[in-house]
């Protein structure tokens, strides 16, 4: 099955392919993921950026296979270029042994709640350990030494007292930093990063995100960045998916859609992060109406009703189709160009 | 650690001598004494009891003495492991509890291991199953155990063994072999008894013990360092029982400090209905006829195992839980 499949791109690490995400609840079966497409090359940073709700963490764990029970991967790819070759993800049997090869070896991810991340009463060394165990092939003497190596990798102080400690005797941030030398364990090819940073203080925040990054070019890893914040998806990632209610509405390199947003959507969230060069007292920009619930999706396009350029008759009838302007940049409106 | 558990212990000392005092207090509260209870019986089978003979009364059981005297001299015995003499059964408290405390501990123990054996696995199967088909069928048989009340299912369970056997099933063993010393006959004679107050305690103990677990577990499961090892590559059955089954745990090794003194009343309704030999019935009997020193010793007891229960939850805690372990 691996050798059949085979990566539209080369350069490609993950090629996500119409995916479709369906939780069941009390209200019924709701779409979360709505064929979502994108790329994460491999040894450059992807983010996924949207307000909450609107199905970026959905996707990751789609990616991780780490959905909730009541969650499944209805229909789409998820193609992996692992070291053992070509996956589909979506396609891999819940029980199937390559799964958890490929969990912790092939890809890790770090959560948005270092706090809660760790379980409590185990110490940090024992659970980068379990990974390294899991992982490698180092002799059971090695374990150890490996760990506290990890940890000073990701610049923990006393690393040597701090594998003996509890979760609880760590800060936020340095937990969010064990979180990631448990991640890098294995010399994954990809690393999730879910909110990394939203759970600290903006400090720490630009010290993970340095950490990070260093690592990245030292590994040479992907990363796929989900993060609400525009600030740090423009900081940290090479390409930009921009989510709304489950669907990607915008995909292109940072610089370009910074420069150049298409997208009615991405336009209004720009307009609506504050700036400290803005004047006193001046109104903060922010998009009329609020998102609709996920059992009310709008026909058409699910951003219509909060649109400034919305066309009645078009836009609520069918579902934009993906306009390719070149370069990678892809903005899914009928009516980017007016 | 060790200087924790020294401390700990440590504490025991004014709390058991705080025990003492308000266990006396308690067994001296209700009006009257044992005294006034056994005049009473002597006058209403129409006997004559003269001043003096109440006198030599009060001398013989030590009531004469003050208050202070009788707590002395009963503190002094209880020193030495001699609780005492009870009034109602002519015999020392020593032999009285002695007597039933094995069979007490035995049906106590078991049953609770019994409960453990059950509970946890069906508590986990439930909780990893979440609404499927099993899971809503031991929740359903949980909530008949959580509210039928033991007794009343004691003696149902009795009812209708008799309707098929024609046989009595109170007791600990057939009426033939009491006194007797123990012999394999005794032994399976007593099997043929000791299944009913099994059963009872299995079905209602094990539905409290699911239901809990299977809460616990359901919170720790919805945690996110369960997710973490997911996404680390932990095998699902390694993940459950070294992340989240050993923290859902933790809350019952605290129920192990009032585990011991039920280990010692037993299950005393449960005994009464069923007629075992077991110390509750006994500390009822006691209460009811002002038996102060028997009542006392039990109460006394129980208190005491509270505490030594106590004290080896909190330090199993301390041991199993780090968070314990060093805000201490």
């Amino acid at each position: 099955m691996a050798n059949a499949l085979c990566m539209e791109n080369a350069e490609n690490l993950v090629e996500v392919r119409d995916l479709v995400v369906k939780f069941r609840t009390d209200e019924g079966i709701v779409s979360a993921v709505n064929s979502v497409s994108y790329d994460i090359p491999i040894g450059k940073t992807m983010g996924v950026v949207g307000e909450s709700g609107c199905g970026k963490s959905v996707t990751s764990n789609a990616i991780m296979r780490i959905l909730p029970e009541n969650g499944w991967i209805a229909s789409g790819s998820i193609l992996f270029n692992s070291r053992l070759g070509v996956f589909d993800i979506a396609r891999l049997p819940d029980k199937d042994k390559r799964l958890v090869q490929l969990h912790g070896r092939e890809m890790a991810m770090i959560f948005q709640e270092p706090m809660t991340s760790f379980c409590p009463v185990y110490t940090i060394g024992n659970q980068i350990i379990e990974a390294i165990k899991l992982h490698t092939d180092l002799p059971k003497s090695e374990w150890r030494n490996r760990a506290i190596d990890l940890l000073r990798k990701v610049k923990i102080a006393k690393p040597e007292q701090r594998v003996d400690e509890y979760p609880y005797q760590l800060s936020g941030g340095m937990r969010q930093r064990a979180m990631i030398a448990m991640a890098l364990a294995s010399n994954p090819r990809l690393l999730v990063a879910d909110e990394p940073t939203t759970s600290l203080d903006v400090t720490v925040q630009a010290q993970i995100l340095d950490l990070m990054k260093d690592l990245q070019q030292e590994m040479g890893m992907s990363i796929l960045m989900i993060n609400h914040n525009f600030g740090i998806i423009a900081e940290t990632c090479d390409n930009v998916a921009v989510m709304y209610l489950g669907r990607i509405v915008e995909t292109a390199a940072t610089k370009e859609l910074l420069e150049n947003p298409m997208h009615p959507y991405t336009q209004d969230l720009f307009r609506s992060i504050p700036q400290v060069t803005d004047q006193r007292g001046r109104k903060l920009a922010y998009i009329e109406g609020s998102v609709p619930d996920a059992y009310s999706i709008p026909k058409g396009c699910a951003f219509f009703p909060r649109c400034r350029k919305a066309q009645k008759g078009l836009c609520d009838e069918s579902i934009p189709p993906v306009v390719d302007l070149g370069n990678g940049h892809k903005v899914s409106c009928f009516r980017y160009d007016q | 650690m060790l200087q924790y558990i020294v401390k700990r212990t440590l504490v025991l000392i004014p709390l058991l001598l705080a025990l003492s005092i308000v266990v006396f207090i308690i067994i001296q509260l209700p009006p009257g004494d044992y005294l006034t209870t056994y005049i009473n019986q002597l006058r209403s089978t129409g006997m004559e009891v003269t001043e003096d003979q109440i006198k030599a009364l009060e001398a013989r059981y030590g009531f004469d003495q003050p208050m202070y005297m009788q707590y002395l001299k009963w503190m002094k015995n209880l020193l030495k492991g001699d609780m005492g003499y009870s009034f109602v059964y002519n015999r020392p408290v020593n032999a009285l509890v002695g007597s039933r405390l094995p069979a007490t501990i035995a049906i106590s123990l078991v049953s609770t291991i019994l409960i453990w054996l059950i509970a946890f696995p069906i508590g986990f199967y439930s909780a990893t199953h979440k609404y499927s088909f099993g899971d809503y069928a031991f929740t359903g048989i949980s909530f008949f155990g959580v509210s039928v009340p033991e007794f009343l299912l004691a003696i149902l369970i009795m009812y209708l063994y008799f309707l098929v056997t024609r046989k009595y099933a109170g007791g600990l063993y057939s009426d033939v072999y009491a006194g007797k010393p123990w012999t394999w006959d005794k032994i399976v004679d007593m099997l043929k008894h000791v299944w009913i107050p099994l059963l009872v305690i299995a079905i209602t103990g094990t539905a409290g013990l699911f239901k809990t677990f299977r809460a616990n577990l359901l919170d720790e499961l919805g945690k996110p360092y369960v997710k973490t090892a997911r996404a680390k590559g932990v095998s699902n059955m390694r993940l459950l029982i070294k992340y989240p089954v050993r923290i859902a745990l933790i809350p019952f090794i605290a129920t192990v400090g009032w585990m011991l003194p039920g280990l010692i009343s037993g299950q005393t309704v449960l005994s009464m209905v069923l007629s075992l030999p077991t110390v509750g019935p006994l500390l009822i009997t006691a209460l009811q006829n002002q038996d102060m020193y028997l009542a006392g010793s039990i109460v006394f007891v129980m208190g005491l195992m509270a505490m030594i229960g106590t004290l080896v939850s909190d330090i199993l805690l301390a041991v199993t839980d780090p968070r314990i372990r060093n805000s201490m």
